[in-house]
């Protein structure tokens, strides 16, 4: 925002004359339409008018939707990005949402209704009623396979999935594993090829039967699509080539976990294994 | 019964590059093979032998007639039957040399005899029996002289164990040696109760071989 | 929640006795409205002159039974590779019947259409480009297959693809390559290996020589010979090749502008053709 405009905006009351969530209400409701849709066929991407928005595309515009269109002033808000509270992107995000719909935020993902993510998944074990709300740079887990999005549209119809198992077929004959360090591609209620967003692998079995909803936003393709509670999701894998997490030699260097999914952070002498979730992590330190 | 009975065949050539002229080269033949019987037919270059020959096997489309043709069980006009019914009667019941060899490239004599469903032993035997040498039996027939590619064409045919064989000249490039063995050979197919319809320049002179000795001109046939 | 219910496995593709594995009749691919005048079927031109539509076929009927080779011989445009088209299902005929292993298949398409391909057609191309991905390895193109039929062990199918590729004589080393780094040969070897992935019934071969130099082509059709004396496949081979068609093919159609001018058994139609055309092909090649 241009210095004039930011004091224009400072001078009208910063955010009065905005609806609610700052979205309109028909908005709001069409992209609530889509969601219900989505939620009807798990793991079906559905198109949706994604709109302009404070954030530019590619930067959570889509989960921002997503968040804004469901949000309600009882609920409580978490932004985490790569499991972090406090990244400028996160940061960003729960101001502009917690400014716009008047609702506490926290950090710790227990007290959270509504959590909005890039990238990971709480270590936290979550519970019916939460919702998390993913952000998403590549919506369709055939974009390597087949560019071309008429083509992947009637793939998926087909269920015509020979493309990406060839991928995985490619990958084990080359290296001896899937080459999906993140997004690895997952099948859910045996209908739908999906990408759970860039989660780790670590993040992707939680997926399977969780209590909680799971809705998808990609705001520059305008798509999304969501996993309802207690479905089953699948990692994409041969049935004798088991999917695998991600292994660490050492536990968290901060607190010692051993059961978490772990970044590597420069230290002042060397590099470090951390925790990716940063609030539990801070939790565990101060127990 | 009889094992083949033609009647009223005709056959003409229509060369539609030359303007569509047409010339009749078989006339209402009637020919009657009984099981087990040795028939030559001679007659002069280009009276129509090998097409007689050729109609029997389909490799050429009679005008009219019938070639009644006996199976087990059911007679089969092979003039008017369906392609898939001519190749059936190939499989089981009828076989027929050329005087050019025609066979798949770049397999060995020993294989093209063992391919129609004899086992190396029996292929060996024969290939011997009709006098081609040893150190010939795992060289492909494409380097071979007339006379061996002639004994291989044979070998094949033979190998086949059909009940009605069609020979067309199959001594004609032979030392008197090669020719006696093959004449042999085919003494022995006769015994066994094999029926043979031969065309043979000179009708051969073996003793106890052939039957009967029809000559073809002009389309027609004459007692020789 | 209610749950969506998966597809049926897919189940093995049976081979019917008594009946052709492939039988077209009387196949139209008219490209065009048509008019009266063409429809009539007194035109017998390839284009339309009232209207302009043009004929990719016309009345084109054949049956291949299982074990047999069906040739199609014929100039470029005479609607051999039509033919060979609707028989796998990659364009639907305007008019006329398409069977495959006893069923009516003229209208299939979607799930059911992929599913005939995967289980009941094997195709190899004159292009390898149009049938093979050249960034991806000789056995991943074979394993493609099996995974779009459903195979899902790892194991099972490696190993299967590497049957394949050793038996279409590839050197084993070659299997973990990309086939863009291959030969024209080797790429027809690893189409070869492709089309009989999930044993079909039937094979088709498009021109499957054509464009190698003679001692590859030999070879490759050594190869297909053998193929059909191993697998009892019905084959259908497209080509204007004579020397192919005679070294191949049991029975042949000959093809031109669209029509079927001539069928018959192969020896027979090679050496006493009726067709003016079939004569002049004849006379020309041999």
């Amino acid at each position: 925002m241009s210095a004039r405009l930011g004091e224009l905006v400072h001078r009208n009351g910063g955010l009065a004359g905005y609806n609610y969530a700052y979205m309109d209400e028909s908005a709001k409701r069409e992209v609530r339409r889509g969601l219900l849709k989505a939620i009807s066929l798990p793991g079906h991407q559905v198109p949706f008018a994604s709109r302009e928005m404070p954030v530019a595309r590619g930067w959570g515009s889509g989960g921002l939707q997503i968040t804004l269109s469901v949000i309600e002033p009882s609920d409580t808000v978490k932004v985490f990005d790569q499991g972090s509270d406090a990244s400028m992107n996160a940061i960003a995000l729960r101001d502009l949402i917690s400014r716009t719909c008047e609702v506490p935020t926290t950090t710790d993902p227990r007290e959270a209704t509504l959590i909005q993510t890039r990238h990971r998944i709480p270590e936290d074990p979550l519970v019916e009623g939460q919702v998390m709300v993913f952000q998403v740079p590549i919506a369709d887990p055939l974009r390597r396979v087949a560019p071309r999005m008429t083509v992947s549209r009637r793939l998926h119809a087909e269920r015509d999935y020979s493309a990406i198992w060839l991928y995985l077929y490619e990958d084990h004959a080359r290296l001896g594993r899937s080459s999906f360090a993140s997004a690895h591609p997952v099948e859910v209620e045996d209908r739908y090829i999906m990408t759970p967003s860039p989660i780790p692998r670590h993040d992707c079995p939680r997926l399977n039967d969780a209590p909680f909803i799971s809705l998808f936003g990609a705001g520059r393709e305008a798509i999304v699509y969501a996993v309802p509670p207690y479905t089953k999701v699948r990692p994409l894998s041969f049935e004798d080539r088991p999917f695998e997490i991600e292994r660490f030699a050492t536990g968290c260097a901060l607190c010692g976990a051993t059961d978490t999914y772990l970044t590597e952070v420069d230290g002042d002498a060397n590099a470090q294994l951390v925790c990716s979730d940063t609030d539990r992590c801070a939790r565990r330190r101060t127990r | 019964m009889s094992a083949l009975a033609i009647a009223a065949l005709t056959k003409s050539y229509t060369r539609h590059l030359l303007d569509g002229k047409r010339s009749v080269v078989l006339r209402n033949i009637d020919l009657a093979l009984e099981p087990g019987t040795f028939t030559v037919i001679n007659g002069p270059s280009g009276a129509g032998k090998s097409s007689l020959l050729r109609c029997i096997y389909r490799s050429a489309l009679p005008d009219s007639g019938r070639i009644d043709l006996r199976t087990n069980g059911a007679t089969v006009d092979i003039a008017a039957a369906d392609e898939r019914t001519v190749l059936r009667m190939r499989r089981e019941h009828l076989a027929m040399t050329t005087q050019f060899l025609s066979v798949v490239p770049r397999v060995s004599a020993l294989d093209l005899v063992r391919a129609q469903g004899v086992d190396r032993a029996g292929a060996v035997e024969l290939l011997a029996s009709l006098g081609l040498p040893p150190d010939l039996h795992g060289v492909p027939p494409a380097t071979f002289s007339g006379g061996q590619r002639q004994m291989i064409n044979l070998a094949i045919v033979l190998a086949r164990s059909r009940p009605l064989l069609l020979l067309d000249e199959v001594t004609a490039s032979l030392d008197p040696t090669r020719r006696n063995a093959v004449l042999q050979a085919l003494l022995a197919r006769k015994h066994a109760g094999v029926t043979m319809l031969g065309v043979f320049h000179d009708p051969p002179k073996m003793p106890g071989l052939v039957d009967r000795v029809l000559t073809l001109r002009d389309g027609t046939l004459h007692a020789a | 929640m209610k749950t969506i219910p998966a597809p049926a496995a897919i189940e093995p593709i049976s081979v019917p006795s008594g009946t052709p594995c492939l039988e077209l009749r009387d196949i139209t691919v008219r490209y065009g409205r048509g008019c009266d005048h063409c429809r009539s079927g007194e035109m017998r031109a390839q284009r339309c002159t009232h209207c302009g539509s043009v004929y990719g076929c016309r009345d084109v009927s054949l049956d291949v039974w299982p074990g047999e080779v069906l040739g199609i011989v014929g100039e470029s445009g005479s609607g051999k590779s039509t033919v060979l088209a609707v028989s796998n299902l990659d364009i639907q005929p305007t008019s006329g019947s398409v069977k495959l292993l006893g069923d009516d298949v003229s209208s299939a398409e979607g799930k059911q259409r992929r599913r005939l391909r995967a289980l009941a057609l094997g195709i190899v191309y004159q292009s390898a480009q149009a049938n093979l991905l050249m960034d991806v390895t000789a056995g991943g193109n074979v394993a493609e297959r099996m995974l779009g039929a459903g195979w899902r062990r790892y194991d099972a199918v490696r190993s299967r693809a590497l049957a394949l590729h050793t038996d279409m004589e590839l050197p084993e080393d070659r299997f973990d390559v990309p086939v863009g780094m291959f030969s024209g040969g080797m790429r027809q070897r690893v189409q070869l290996a492709k089309a009989l992935a999930t044993s079909p019934p039937v094979l088709l071969l498009d021109e499957p020589t054509s464009g190698l130099d003679v001692s590859v082509q030999a070879r490759i059709l050594d190869l297909i010979r053998r193929i059909h004396a191993e697998f009892q496949l019905a084959i259908v081979v497209v080509s204007h090749d004579l020397a192919v068609i005679r070294m191949l093919a049991d029975r042949l159609l000959v093809m031109r502008r669209g029509l079927v001018v001539e069928h018959g058994l192969t020896d027979q139609v090679l050496e006493d053709p009726q067709h003016p055309y079939t004569q002049l092909l004849v006379s020309a090649q041999l």
